[in-house]
């Protein structure tokens, strides 16, 4: 019963691609192989998604130009500042590091890493990835603006590749950034990473994946590297998943860098049909002993709950460094509006909505997500924002304020 | 095609000396691959992904890829499947990283297919929204196997894993679609 409703479901979806849709193929030169060569005539449809950011970002900066000074209130000056900058509060921090390509896109798909300045969107200093056939695959970022963590793995490669990850240290003096190989930690071959995330004091590690594994063993596993000492701690969980969708940012550290949020979907033994009770954003001391992450964790906001009041459908979350606050991406059930929303982890309730609006395409609310939050997250910086998407943005006091987005940084696979 | 594709390595110069008439014949190759399969393909990346354009995009970079290739292939008879692991690699990629994996992204099924059926059109959202939730090995499994009904070795192959492993995760996936289709169909918020 099932597999035929998910044959036809494919099926009608796979039919939305009419056979009249094929682009002629363009092949690369010989001497070219590599670049992209496929920008001649017969490609019968819109510009295609990778091109599209650049030229939203482009258009963008129109907009924004005008739009920096009034941001830059928000913005510590983004000066060249030998030591880790301090922040006042609220203030957004002012580099941020994104993958990027080093010219126009790449046929391989792979990506290198750029720090950006916030108030510009100016590269000041890239991250290549380490290797002919390496890529990477995610960024996340330290509190101090200067230490910034990336994932990395083969590209092409046939199954589920090794995943590895590396620190980055931004000198600002001499925009340059040094890359280190966190060895101790990786996610093996076959499993499926579902996130990552560095502490904000820098010395902390997270990382969630999905074991490659047979009938038996843990269904999701979260791994903890004290990068200072190599120390290794594991959590894992067998009835469940963390963040039961690729690219999510599925982990968060509080201020206090010991506790650790996921997003965690629970099933039932024996109730195939429902979630789990333990189902939600969960909340790890990571001080605490024990190894069971659901027994060891607790229910904080509990999303998706049938009891929802305004009956909204909560996306990627994050957790404020103060713990009291889950920022997630939310849309109405219909999908027609969308913004932000912020939970209480005292209460599980919602406290309040941000940057409210209209989500007219499915790709826009693909694309929302939370990048950064202000200590009590009454300042956000998020990406596709209601009516911008592709753009990054500060969200504050109610008002959306767009970022000037690189030109090369084409996906908002970003931190701060 | 895949025994078109053979018999014509069969024919090609040896890579470490290229000679004139190289670049033709595997061009061809591909280009014959490329007529052959792209749809399937594009449609293929279109359900990971839920995007018409990066779907076009990743398949055409995935023959791109093969054209540069071509010479390294260990088995051009298998051209078919590298080129098919190749798009799933670029979804999985462009998944991670332009979260249009969104847990929670609404499918919008197009305006034509849904004015043809409203109701089937609400279903095939639900199923598909929830087929988006699942981890990406168990999603590529479920589309590999009942959109282009590849039997477990192929679906193996191409994922790099065991067929024991393909049969497991494919009834643990299909245990979690039904789950969250019918909490989706009890009402509540997916």
């Amino acid at each position: 019963m099932i597999e035929e409703q998910l044959r036809e479901a494919l099926r009608e979806l796979a039919d939305e691609v009419p056979a009249s849709r094929v682009p002629p193929l363009s092949l690369p030169s010989r001497r070219t192989a590599g670049s992209r060569a496929r920008t001649g005539a017969g490609r019968p449809h819109l510009p295609s998604s990778r091109w599209l950011a650049p030229l939203a970002a482009a258009a963008s900066v129109l907009v924004i130009a005008t739009g920096v000074a009034a941001v830059a209130g928000l913005i510590r000056h983004a000066g060249i500042a030998p030591t880790a900058p301090t922040l006042a509060p609220g203030a957004v921090p002012p580099y941020y590091i994104a993958l990027t390509t080093g010219g126009p896109p790449s046929p391989d798909h792979r990506y290198d890493a750029g720090i950006y300045a916030t108030t510009t969107g100016t590269l000041l200093a890239r991250v290549n990835a380490p290797g002919r056939t390496r890529t990477f695959v995610g960024v996340s970022a330290a509190a101090n603006n200067l230490t910034f963590a990336v994932a990395a793995e083969n590209y092409p490669s046939r199954g589920l590749p090794a995943v590895t990850f590396y620190l980055v240290r931004f000198d600002p003096a001499s925009r340059s950034a040094q890359l280190s190989a966190l060895s101790r930690l990786r996610v093996p071959a076959g499993a499926s990473f579902a996130g990552f995330a560095l502490s904000p004091n820098g010395y902390r590690l997270a990382v969630a994946f999905e074991p490659h594994r047979g009938a038996r063993g843990p269904t999701a596993v979260l791994r903890t590297l004290d990068i200072s000492t190599g120390a290794l701690r594991t959590w894992a969980g067998s009835r469940g998943t963390v963040a039961a969708a690729a690219g999510s940012p599925s982990l968060g550290w509080s201020g206090d860098n010991a506790t650790l949020a996921f997003n965690w979907y629970g099933s039932r033994r024996g109730h195939p049909g429902t979630f789990a009770g333990t189902t939600g954003v969960r909340l790890l001391d990571t001080r605490r002993p024990g190894g069971n992450l659901v027994a060891g964790s607790r229910l904080a906001v509990r999303l998706y709950h049938v009891k929802n009041p305004l009956g909204l459908v909560p996306g990627d979350s994050m957790l404020t460094p103060d713990g009291k606050t889950i920022v997630a991406a939310v849309r109405s059930a219909g999908g027609l509006t969308g913004g932000f929303a912020e939970f209480s982890t005292a209460t599980g309730r919602m406290v309040r909505k941000l940057g409210w609006g209209p989500t007219t395409t499915s790709a826009q609310a693909g694309m929302m997500v939370v990048l950064w939050s202000s200590r009590s997250g009454r300042t956000l910086v998020v990406s596709s924002p209601p009516g911008h998407p592709g753009q990054f943005a500060i969200i504050s006091a109610r008002r959306t304020r767009l970022l000037p987005s690189p030109a090369q940084a084409r996906l908002p696979a970003a931190a701060w | 095609m895949d025994q078109v594709l053979a018999a014509t390595a069969t024919r090609m110069p040896v890579p470490d000396s290229p000679l004139p008439g190289l670049g033709t014949v595997k061009e061809a190759a591909v280009t014959a691959l490329y007529h052959e399969h792209a749809l399937s393909l594009i449609r293929l990346a279109h359900i990971m992904l839920g995007s018409r354009a990066g779907a076009e995009d990743i398949v055409h970079d995935a023959f791109c890829g093969l054209y540069r290739r071509w010479e390294h292939l260990t088995d051009p008879g298998n051209a078919l499947g590298y080129v098919r692991s190749s798009v799933l690699n670029g979804c999985r990629t462009a998944l991670r990283r332009s979260r249009l994996a969104d847990l929670t992204r609404s499918y919008q099924p197009a305006a034509a297919s849904a004015e043809a059926a409203a109701l089937s059109g609400e279903e095939r959202r639900e199923v598909v929204r929830a087929l988006r939730r699942l981890p990406e090995r168990q999603r590529e499994v479920l589309v590999l196997r009942y959109y282009l009904d590849l039997p477990d070795e192929q679906i193996a192959a191409d994922l790099g894993i065991r067929p024991s492993t393909v049969r497991s995760t494919r009834h643990r996936a299909l245990a979690a679609l039904e789950r969250l289709l019918n909490q989706a169909r009890a009402g509540e918020t997916p």
